[in-house]
């Protein structure tokens, strides 16, 4: 009987201490402040779609430029790039984050590869604190972009930083001159003789295998021919003659291979340098 | 007469053991879709024949041998698909010379595990050129 008192006992003081936690309404989880505690949180944890959620329903409550801000900051990070660009625009003017606004525009705008959009706009807008890395992506983009005028070379390094100029003069100079192989030069010297256009374009191996692989297809009909077998000597004949022509094309091609990793690999370092730059973004201490 | 008999004998022979070996072999269905089935289709039309004479005469014998992803037959019906019959035959022979090159480096590998070479880089464009197949130094 004593032992059933105790359990009772211990079980209703459980349950009491259950439904205390459960009742307890002092804190109401969705007033704005808690609202935009949580968004916070859920932004710094780049946990951005519901982030945005959260600010769009703290929006509801108060108006609020900085949260306007966070909203298209977190839709720019998901590469959300229509709604980013609209949430930004809306800032240009009157806001406390004027310049910001347009910054983070012309990054989403190079972040797309819509680098014509991005130097027109900067063309027009006016900015108060952010010119400088603004004017940065500006620049890079002609790098970025395929077959762009570039703009002269002192106006081009002079908007860089001291530390970053030499690396900047290395892209620079890779993108004006870059060390393209030519196609038709390629084309000519495999002409000449079998192979010799891919070595020309660093295709070592494949120049080695194709003349030694014309060589044997043309000595073989050679042979055929001497000994008087006229059908077999034909048709290897016309097979190293195939194998001439396809070799010829081949070196072209690899010509054009060798451009494209050229370009390819000047997009990847620039790429990285912007990435490990974080795209020159100012640190705005939205999670402290 | 006699050498021509036996040869169809044992060519029929062949094909009749390939296709029991395909039958009882246990089949992977896929249900990816094949990005290039568009193509394939009207290309296959056109060049249905050579590359069945191909498959049947080289490809059934050599086995699943090829290094590079497409393999040199679908390479071939891709190439002249995309282009016409002469660039594709050329582009064809490039790919044998490459294929018969020992000393393969400068490929990246496609999910399938082999050389990856598609067709688009070898159109004479840079814009065509898979930037993925470029393996940089």
């Amino acid at each position: 009987m004593k032992n059933l008192l105790v359990k009772i006992f211990i079980l209703l003081l459980a349950f009491s201490c259950k439904i205390f936690s459960q009742e307890n309404n002092s804190i109401n989880i969705y007033s704005k402040e808690n609202i935009l505690k949580f968004a916070d949180h859920l932004f710094c944890q780049a946990d951005y779609l519901r982030a945005v959620n959260e600010y769009q329903r703290f929006l509801s409550h108060q108006k609020n430029d900085t949260i306007k801000f966070k909203i298209a900051l977190a839709n720019s990070r998901m590469k959300n790039f229509d709604a980013g660009e609209t949430g930004f625009e809306e800032l240009f003017s009157n806001s406390n984050f004027s310049d910001e606004a347009k910054f983070e525009f012309l990054k989403l705008k190079f972040i797309n590869n819509k680098f014509d959009d991005l130097q027109n706009l900067y063309n027009k807008l006016h900015f108060d604190e952010l010119k400088n890395i603004s004017a940065k992506l500006f620049y890079l983009s002609y790098l970025a972009e395929e077959n762009s005028n570039l703009p002269n070379e002192n106006i081009f390094i002079n908007s860089f930083d001291e530390d970053e100029i030499t690396l900047i003069k290395n892209f620079y100079k890779r993108k004006k001159e870059p060390n393209y192989k030519s196609k038709t030069k390629a084309a000519l010297l495999s002409t000449i003789l079998p192979g010799a256009g891919k070595i020309y374009a660093k295709d070592y191996g494949d120049g080695i295998t194709a003349f030694l692989l014309n060589g044997i297809l043309a000595y073989i009909s050679y042979d055929n021919f001497k000994a008087d077998h006229k059908f077999r000597g034909w048709f290897w004949g016309s097979m190293a003659a195939l194998f001439y022509a396809g070799n010829i094309y081949g070196s072209a091609a690899s010509a054009n291979i060798y451009n494209a990793k050229i370009d390819v690999s000047l997009n990847s370092d620039l790429n990285i340098f912007l990435k490990n730059n974080n795209y020159f973004s100012p640190d705005y201490e939205f999670c402290k | 007469m006699k050498n021509i008999t036996i040869i169809l004998i044992l060519l029929t022979g062949i094909s009749f053991a390939q296709t029991d070996f395909t039958q009882w072999q246990p089949q992977k269905i896929s249900y990816v879709k094949n990005e290039n089935s568009v193509n394939q289709a009207s290309s296959n039309s056109k060049l249905s024949f050579a590359k069945d004479i191909y498959k049947f005469l080289i490809s059934d014998h050599d086995g699943d041998n090829c290094p590079f992803h497409p393999t040199c037959s679908q390479f071939f019906v891709e190439a002249a698909g995309k282009t016409n019959f002469f660039q594709g035959m050329l582009m064809f022979t490039d790919r044998f010379t490459r294929d018969a090159n020992l000393y393969k480096t400068k490929y990246t590998i496609h999910k399938s595990g082999r050389f990856y070479d598609p067709v688009e880089n070898y159109l004479l464009q840079k814009k065509s050129i898979k930037s993925n197949s470029l393996k940089l130094d």
